[in-house]
């Protein structure tokens, strides 16, 4: 059942950033006077034996962190089992690998307390090369438009819905050819632009466009008052998807080559993860173990 | 991925990136991926085990209870000895103070005194720390080279070597007390003894088993005289501080106490606090010249001995044969007067006083030579001066005798008034009176009238004129009877006939006259009437 339409949805995804941010924070406060003491000094230090990595909270920090990254890969798993189809949806699903692979790294971080050498740090780099890529995943994610299942929509689909918001502006807000033509001027861009180049001029352009229809928006005189912020949303969506237009072959191409680069590097994480676990448990530091 | 494959390919280095940090130098010989179960249990982490595993004599110490790690706080190595640090991490780190800090009691062996202030490498030698035993011997020489079998820490404390606090010399068979407890030990163990072992060291000879008589340290002030045993008088306490009270025999000693000596109080010679010995040659030595010092112009100098013994001051060895020798010899009544009679003593405390106890109690001062020897300078003049006039030309002796008050050489004849007849035998006092003694024997009659001295038994019928009656007509001193009287010439009744036959009696008869009984001498009648009757003068004849 769906919420009351007006209602405001309690910002869960909020919320629980929020929260973790403010355990992580808690951590780091804890354990910052350890932190910032020297690698060489670290054992004489009256927190070593809580905030070294086998300590009695790094060791929990250690696992907490990594049971996330794990629990990441549910994702995968939703995403590629079809038998998982009806277990929630996907965007859901993502909504959680992304919050785990936000905190998880973070604990992980906090697990090491900033040291990292050995094996493991080819698995702590590897991380950290995935939870940023993630960041990037996320963005690129979100230039191609999906279904609210977050599926991803054809490009005849979005092509129809921009017709959809060209009619309204048209209708809705008395915009002529003129002013619709400005509009896809603002988002236009070369013909013949490369991959690379393309994503840099969306990334610069997506902060450009952002000033440049308020400044379109502002310039429409016949707009009442009352409609204003109205007109503004949908402005911004014309804008959008027609950019999403031009750009859906390039960024359908970048999302490929974004993935070949986020699994190797996740799948590097998790196996020298999982040597690092091993070496753990096999000198005494499993689950329970007296630290 | 590259570098992913590279390190699998390069067992080594794959190997070293699995630790987390290098081993120390002391566990080098341990690092390596394949090694980490050498010290890592699975199920117990770094365990303790695996650690005393190798390091065994440390496990020896812990399961003898034995050290810093035997506590149970300290049996969890990995708690001090952190690894994986780095090949110059110092596995024991003693904290920010350093390792003078540590508290060196937690190993069963505290450290105080000098201990506490030395370097750790001045007793532990290995790296490791163990192998310093608590023995002092472990890390000191024995200066004494075995002469005690005790241990160290019984008489020398962690404060120093010197001075060795815990030592008691009452245990030893030599107890210290008195004087001899503060006297530093180099004074009596000053013996020294080489070492062989060490060229040119030498160690002090502390067990002595002889040379403990009192002589082998102290001088024998008394040369011999008194023996050889000091303890009989003399004590640790002090060598003035001596005991010789019922028990010495002063008799040893070069003045043997006689007489009033042996009883009195040793401190009245020997002073306490000053030298024993003390000076005896003369008497005044100790007392005061009672005499002060008149006698040492005779020719012994005035040696008390020669009148006085040590029995008694008095009486004095001065009889009257010492006595004829003087300017003033006794005769008479005077041998038999006590000396101080007239050698009177005094007491006082006169300046040079000898002894205090002197001072305190008096001392008797009595004078030898007299200022003057006349009678009166002794004796109280019982004549009242009445004799000055005789005893100025020749003293008293004009009359009395040293003999004898009583004999007395006075002339009455000399007098105005010689005695005679039964006058002479009349004790002196019958005349001049009975006094108080003889102290107020007055020698000057007002009168020397019979009446003065004798009764009238007349009655006063011999008065003359003027009241008087001379008894010298009738009587003499020889007798009361009336020698001088002769009735023809002395009376107005010649006796004659049958009257000079007659008794007294038969003519003056007693009468009583007043209150006294008389004789009747006159006035009585010269006619033959006044005693005849007529009828007897009738035939007598007579006529008178």
């Amino acid at each position: 059942m769906s919420p009351p339409q007006g209602a405001r949805r309690f910002p869960w995804k909020a919320a629980l950033y929020i929260a973790g941010l403010a355990v992580v924070g808690v951590l780091f406060a804890s354990g910052f006077d350890y932190y910032r003491t020297p690698l060489g000094e670290r054992a004489h230090h009256e927190g070593y034996w809580s905030w070294k990595a086998g300590g009695r909270v790094g060791h929990k920090l250690g696992i907490a962190g990594s049971s996330m990254m794990l629990l990441m890969l549910l994702y995968s798993v939703r995403k590629r089992v079809g038998a998982l189809r009806r277990a929630g949806a996907l965007s859901r699903w993502l909504d959680v690998h992304i919050f785990f692979g936000v905190f998880g790294p973070l604990l992980v971080v906090l697990h090491s307390g900033f040291k990292v050498q050995g094996l493991v740090a080819l698995s702590f780099w590897s991380m950290v090369v995935v939870a940023s890529s993630g960041v990037l995943g996320r963005y690129l994610y979100l230039q191609i438009p999906r279904t609210r299942a977050g599926e991803a929509l054809a490009l005849a689909e979005l092509e129809s819905q921009d017709r959809d918001l060209t009619e309204r502006l048209r209708a809705g807000f008395g915009l002529g050819d003129a002013e619709l033509g400005r509009i896809d001027a603002l988002v236009a861009m070369p013909a013949r632009t490369g991959l690379v180049a393309g994503f840099g001029h969306m990334l610069v352009g997506h902060l450009r466009l952002r000033a440049a229809l308020a400044g379109f928006a502002r310039g429409c005189r016949g707009v009442p008052r009352p409609l204003y912020r109205e007109f503004e949303r949908v402005v911004q969506q014309k804008a959008l998807a027609r950019r999403r237009i031009l750009l859906w072959d390039r960024m359908h191409e970048l999302f490929h080559y974004w993935h070949v680069m986020h699994k190797p590097f996740a799948l590097v994480m998790y196996l020298f993860m999982a040597v690092h676990v091993a070496v753990a448990v096999m000198t005494g530091y499993a689950w329970g173990s007296r630290l | 991925m590259l570098a992913v494959l590279t390190l699998l390919a390069t067992r080594s280095e794959l190997n070293a990136q699995i630790s987390p940090g290098p081993l120390s130098q002391a566990h080098a010989k341990l690092e390596g991926s394949t090694q980490c179960l050498a010290c890592h249990d699975p199920g117990e982490g770094v365990a303790a085990s695996k650690c005393l595993a190798c390091h065994e004599p440390l496990r020896k110490r812990i399961v003898a209870g034995k050290g810093l790690h035997a506590r149970a706080d300290y049996r969890d190595c990995k708690r001090c000895h952190v690894e994986h640090q780095g090949l110059e991490f110092a596995l024991v780190h003693w904290g920010k103070q350093g390792s003078t800090a540590f508290d060196h009691s937690l190993t069963g062996h505290a450290l105080a005194g000098k201990h506490a202030r030395l370097e750790c490498s001045a007793c532990h030698k290995t790296r490791s720390f163990l192998g310093a035993a608590g023995e002092c011997s472990s890390c000191h020489r024995d200066e004494h080279r075995g002469q005690f079998r005790a241990a160290c820490s019984s008489c020398h404390g962690e404060q120093g070597w010197r001075p060795a606090a815990g030592f008691d010399h009452a245990k030893t068979s030599w107890p210290l007390s008195g004087r001899h407890a503060a006297v530093p030990c180099d004074r009596c163990h000053s013996a020294r003894q080489a070492d062989p072992e060490r060229p040119g060291a030498s160690y002090r000879i502390f067990r002595v088993s002889s040379g403990r008589e009192c002589a082998s340290c102290h001088a024998d002030v008394h040369k011999g005289r008194l023996g050889s045993s000091c303890v009989t008088c003399h004590s640790t306490a002090g060598w003035k501080q001596t005991r010789m009270a019922g028990s010495f025999d002063h008799g040893r000693t070069g003045y043997p106490l006689t007489g009033r000596h042996a009883a009195v109080a040793c401190e009245a010679c020997h002073r306490p606090g000053r030298p024993m010995r003390v000076e005896h040659e003369r008497c005044s030595s100790c007392h005061e010249d009672a005499h002060g010092g008149a006698s040492q112009q005779r020719a012994d100098l005035g040696r008390c001995e020669s009148c006085h013994t040590v029995q008694e001051f008095r009486p004095a060895r001065f009889g009257p044969d010492e006595h004829a020798k003087t300017a003033y010899p006794l005769r008479g009544a005077h041998l038999a007067v006590a000396c101080d009679d007239c050698h009177k003593g005094a007491f006082g405390a006169p300046a040079g006083v000898r002894r205090a106890s002197s001072a305190a109690a008096g001392v008797v001062r009595v004078p030898l030579k007299l200022a003057a020897t006349r009678c009166a300078d002794c004796h109280r003049d019982p004549h009242r001066g009445e004799a000055a006039a005789v005893s100025a030309q020749a003293g008293c002796e004009t009359c009395h005798r040293v003999e004898a008050w009583q004999q007395v050489g006075f002339d009455h004849a000399k007098t105005r008034y010689p005695l005679s007849g039964q006058h002479a035998r009349v004790a002196c006092e019958r005349c001049h009176g009975p006094a108080e003694g003889h102290a107020a024997l007055g020698f000057k009659l007002a009168a020397s009238e019979c009446a003065s001295c004798h009764r009238d038994p007349h009655g006063g019928q011999f008065a003359g004129p003027e009241g008087r009656t001379a008894c010298e007509r009738c009587h003499a001193t020889d007798s009361l009877r009336a020698t001088r009287f002769a009735h023809a010439r002395d009376s107005r009744y010649a006796l004659d006939g049958a009257h000079a036959r007659l008794a007294c009696g038969d003519c003056h008869k007693p009468e009583t006259r007043g209150a006294i009984s008389i004789v009747r001498y006159k006035p009585l009648p010269v006619t033959c009437a006044g005693c005849h009757s007529t009828r007897q003068i009738a035939a007598k004849g007579g006529t008178r």
